[in-house]
């Protein structure tokens, strides 16, 4: 006989390395070899089908005789026996229907039997150490082991679904075995599974080709369960023990099918569900079956807790003006009214140990948002099932609204209506006092309205303590360093990172569910938080991705059916509504858009074609989310002198990636050229900063930093952390994102030597690394020019470049004349005349624009006003530069 | 056929079973549940409170009238409630041996009206 009770010890009993272990698999739990000893067959089946048919049966036909006895009792009695139950001598008196009675109550203790048994049928899980719990094993013979049980008494009504079902599935096709493969299709047949595989998005389409293919090579025979799947059920065990599940459901069957094949994951791989994901959604649906647990145990414990003034002692007072100004926590908790608390386990261990080390009163800091309220009603849930210190014990929790003590009389008479409302807390006893946004008795009216000096002193005296909340900058502002805030010790209630994160939410997302008659995917709500967190600024986790949410759920069950999917793609497009950036997948048209960006860059721009490059590769980079999420999309610096297109292509970009010219944010930087111009662009104490400002309104943008060269160096110091974290903190201690936007930076230091260089032939990268290497050196720091992602040098414009200008230029003015039906036409030589006037190697295009407006703009405005061209006229340009007008043929 | 097979084997099983686990495991059961059922009512009366405050007066009311009021009304309640208590508990064990009786009393009724019935007729 083998020593079971040391776990590791004998060599029969080989671990478990992968299926093909020969053997019997079954997992030990505290000596004790649970296995899977049954082989089902097609009979086995059907027996265990019609037993639990009939034991149904049983039941109603027992119910019905029982009933059918009694009544005939009782109409016997009523009919021939006048109601004289009550003489002793008619029950001592033989007759047919006393039999009936007898019957009847015979029968009614035996459904009474049926009934209680099959309540109490099935076995309770093994009660074991979780830490010292092993992997199953393989033993090579049971008869070895004395203490064993059959894993099959702890199996959930919907596993023998899955059993039978994979079993059918096997028989139906001839195969020999039962797979795992068999037992995840009976796993995705089962109805209990439907919820799982919608959080998942997953449909058997999706999937059934492969799983087709892989099953048509498997052994045809006689049909039985194979030792893979014996091995399965006893992961399942471990699974649910380790869960602390109270049987082996589906969901162990899933899971533990799905991690034992390769071939299942690589399946699920490739309609892009992983592991993490089904790990993921497994617990969202076990979180929600303890969440409903945990609430059926709340409302037995509620029924205790007194719902009126008075606590269980006797000993509170009435509190009819507090009644008034105050809502009652505990009562709301009692009714089933406030949200349940997840996670905030920390928190919630420092307001009680605060509280229990003798009623220190507290101010829960944090901002709006993360969850300072939701914690205040855990902590009322908590007083209800008295799961609190003594001091909580048989209270109440009052939360007192300020803004009543203060709104009545115009404000007069606030100081005394507080100190009443106290004066009733101190009498009564049994109140705990919550004060929401504890700011507002600081901050509250015009005159001198301090209504905190009030409450601390009355704190001083000891005889109760407050609960508040407030946000970290109304902290600083008004509590920090006054008399209040000495009597407040502070709870910093920070955002809850993603997976807290996301687990409020799932709790939060059956109520949006039911009200709006969708479903959300696993994706989806992953996608909330992320998203939210990455794009929706001002706000804070969780409260932004539960109005996320609702709004998603909203705007799905507008356009589809009842108990549409919300998907990933639902929650992208309202983001991008919100916020204007473009998240969602790129779509085909989008892709070839992209690919060609170069071309439609040089649709406005001539030349410059190694900058185009650059920007182009930065902003396909970008799209495809190839970039990292916590620097800016791109920062450029552009080298050149004026009017060689720097400008010109910082606005393209804009207009090409951000949709129009306007989504760019333009600084001259020669307008920071002292130290204190940085408080103008960063904001001061109550003062927002314009560079910060403008961010935070339109964090989806192009920053364009005109003559970088002419800023002070500290601004030089701020922009490169802007380019290394993407964000900056303003002056008054906000952060603002900068992760969403393309900083460029123009400069014209180092033009001459560009010009020089470029007119002596040498190439371009040459010169950019004399520019970066010296020419540079004296204006920037090396780790300031190394945060660019690429430094373009822009080429002096040669002639061939400015006539293309020229070409682009009449264009729109071509295109001006148009809206009012005039023709326009320049020839070429025209056009080459212009060309050579505006051109001037030193400042390249710019003197351009200034010739065209004096000699084509100019004019055609003289024949507009002058009346001589109309409608249907054209006007033409001549190789002198003349203008003259062709008139339209007469109607 | 098989389902007859099985209904009568279930039928006739559970009628043999079920005077054991009467007496056994149902006896424990029922007891489980009236017990819970006393202390649920205990709770919910919180006689335990009531004591522990016998000296406390009642609506905060200090002085010494409403201190000598409180304490009469108190030692009422404390005894109002321990007898409803106790009421309670003699309900329960009334039930309880109910329950014990109930089957051994119908069969001796059957039994004595089948015989008076085939004797007496």
């Amino acid at each position: 006989m083998i020593d079971l009770e040391n776990q590791n010890f004998d060599p029969t009993i080989t671990p478990k390395a992968s299926s093909g272990n020969e053997g019997v698999p079954g997992l030990l739990v505290d000596g004790v070899f649970w296995y899977w000893p049954q082989s089902i067959t097609e009979a086995d089946i059907k027996e265990r089908s019609v037993k639990k048919k009939i034991d149904k049966w049983l039941r109603r036909l027992v119910l019905a005789f029982s009933l059918f006895t009694l009544l005939s009792f009782i109409l016997g009695i009523v009919l021939y026996f006048d109601l004289q139950i009550l003489v002793l001598e008619t029950w001592l008196t033989p007759n047919p229907f006393f039999s009936f009675l007898w019957v009847s109550v015979l029968s009614f203790c035996f459904l009474f039997y049926l009934n209680i048994v099959a309540k109490n049928s099935g076995h309770k899980m093994p009660k074991t150490n979780l830490a010292i719990l092993g992997e199953p094993t393989y033993i090579p013979s049971v008869d070895a082991i004395e203490r064993r049980r059959d894993i099959a008494d702890l199996l959930r009504a919907d596993a023998w679904e899955v059993l039978d079902e994979a079993f059918d599935i096997a028989k139906q096709s001839g195969h020999k075995y039962v797979t795992i493969i068999h037992l995840f299709l009976g796993a995705l047949a089962v109805p209990s599974t439907q919820l799982m595989l919608t959080r998942l998005d997953l449909t058997f389409d999706a999937i059934k080709n492969p799983l087709r293919r892989k099953m048509s090579a498997m052994p045809l025979g006689e049909t039985e369960f194979s030792t893979e799947v014996k091995e399965i059920l006893a992961k399942a065990l471990k699974n649910s023990l380790l869960n602390e599940r109270s049987g082996i459901s589906v969901v162990e069957i899933f899971i533990e099918a799905y991690g034992s094949s390769e071939f299942l994951k690589e399946l699920l791989y490739s309609v892009d569900i992983n592991e993490q994901e089904i790990k993921n959604v497994v617990d969202w649906i076990r979180i929600h079956e303890k969440l409903i647990a945990r609430y059926n145990t709340f409302k037995k414990a509620a029924g205790f807790k007194p719902t009126g003034n008075m606590n269980r002692a006797y000993t509170a007072q009435q509190t009819k003006f507090l009644d008034s100004v105050s809502a009652d926590l505990t009562r709301e908790a009692v009714r089933g009214g406030l949200p349940m608390l997840i996670d905030r386990k920390t928190e919630m261990a420092q307001l009680l140990r605060a509280i229990e080390g003798g009623g220190q009163s507290v101010v829960l800091v944090g901002e709006a948002g993360v969850g300072k309220n939701t914690i205040i009603s855990g902590l009322a849930e908590l007083m209800v099932e008295e799961k609190v210190p003594k001091l909580l014990q048989d209270k109440r929790l009052i939360e007192l609204s300020i803004p009543h003590i203060v709104s009545a009389e115009g404000g007069r008479g606030a100081h005394e209506r507080l100190l009443y409302a106290l004066q009733e807390v101190q009498m009564s006893g049994n109140i705990i006092l919550v004060i929401d946004s504890i700011d507002q008795m600081v901050s509250v009216g015009g005159e001198a309205l301090d209504l905190s000096s009030v409450l601390a002193g009355e704190l001083e005296k000891g005889y109760t303590f407050v609960i508040a909340t407030t946000s970290p900058r109304e902290y600083t502002a008004s509590i920090e360093g006054t008399m209040l805030g000495k009597q407040l010790q502070r709870i910093n209630v920070l955002e809850p990172d993603k997976n807290s994160a996301i687990l409020v939410l799932e709790s939060k997302v059956g109520i949006i569910e039911n009200k709006h008659r969708v479903v959300f995917t696993y994706d989806a709500v992953e996608a909330l938080v992320d998203l939210t967190d990455r794009y929706v600024h001002e706000a804070f986790l969780p409260e932004k991705a539960i109005l996320v949410a609702k709004e998603v759920a909203l705007d799905v069950s507008k356009r589809g059916p009842e108990w549409a999917k919300v998907t990933r793609a639902d929650v992208e497009t309202i983001i991008t509504q919100k916020t204007n950036i473009p998240i969602s997948k790129v779509t085909a048209e989008e892709g070839a858009g992209l690919l060609q960006l170069e071309e439609r860059i040089h649709e406005r721009m001539i030349g410059q074609e190694d900058a185009v490059k650059a920007v182009s590769s930065a902003l396909r980079r970008a799209r495809t989310e190839l970039r990292s999420n916590d620097r800016p999309i791109a920062n450029f610096l552009f080298l050149g002198s004026t009017g060689v297109g720097k400008t010109e292509l910082a606005k393209t970009t804009a207009e090409v990636y951000f949709g129009n010219e306007e989504s760019m944010l333009r600084f001259d930087m020669s307008e920071y050229q002292d130290q204190a111009s940085i408080e103008r662009l960063i904001g001061g104490v109550d003062q927002a900063g314009l560079l910060t400002e403008a961010v935070r309104k339109n964090p989806f943008s192009l920053l364009l930093l005109d003559e970088l060269e002419k800023a002070h160096p500290d601004i030089l110091n701020l922009f490169l952390q802007v380019m290394d974290d993407g964000r900056l903190t303003d002056g008054t201690g906000r952060t603002v994102d900068f992760t969403n936007i393309i900083l460029i930076a123009t400069s014209n230091a180092g033009t001459q030597y560009i010009q020089d260089e470029v007119e002596k032939g040498t190439d371009t990268e040459t010169i950019k690394e004399h520019l970066m290497e010296v020419e540079l050196r004296g204006i920037y720091r090396p780790e300031f020019l190394n945060r660019f992602d690429g430094v373009m040098v822009f080429k002096p414009l040669s002639e061939p470049d400015v006539i293309a200008i020229t070409y682009l230029m009449i264009d729109k003015v071509r295109a001006k004349l148009e809206a009012k039906g005039i023709k326009f036409t320049a020839t070429d030589e025209a056009i080459y005349g212009l060309a050579k006037k505006g051109y001037d190697p030193k400042f390249g295009a710019r003197p351009l624009r200034r010739v065209i407006q004096e000699q084509v703009d100019d004019a055609i405005a003289n024949f507009l006003l002058t009346g001589q061209v109309g409608r249907r006229d054209t006007l033409v340009m001549d190789a002198s530069g003349v203008i003259s007008v062709e008139k339209a043929e007469e109607l | 056929m098989l389902t007859l097979k099985y209904f009568f084997l279930d039928f006739f099983g559970s009628l043999l079973r079920w005077p054991v686990w009467w007496y056994s495991s149902g006896l424990v059961y029922v007891v489980k549940q009236l017990v819970l059922g006393i202390q649920g009512y205990a709770k919910s009366l919180a006689v335990g409170v009531w004591i522990k405050n016998l000296f406390v007066p009642m609506f905060g009311q200090n002085d010494w009238q409403s201190r000598l009021i409180s304490f009469g009304m108190r030692v009422f309640q404390i005894i109002a409630r321990s007898i409803f208590v106790m009421l309670w508990s003699v309900l329960m064990m009334i039930v309880f041996l109910i329950y014990i009786i109930l089957p051994i009393f119908a069969v001796t009724g059957l039994i004595y009206q089948i015989f008076g019935l085939l004797l007496g007729v």
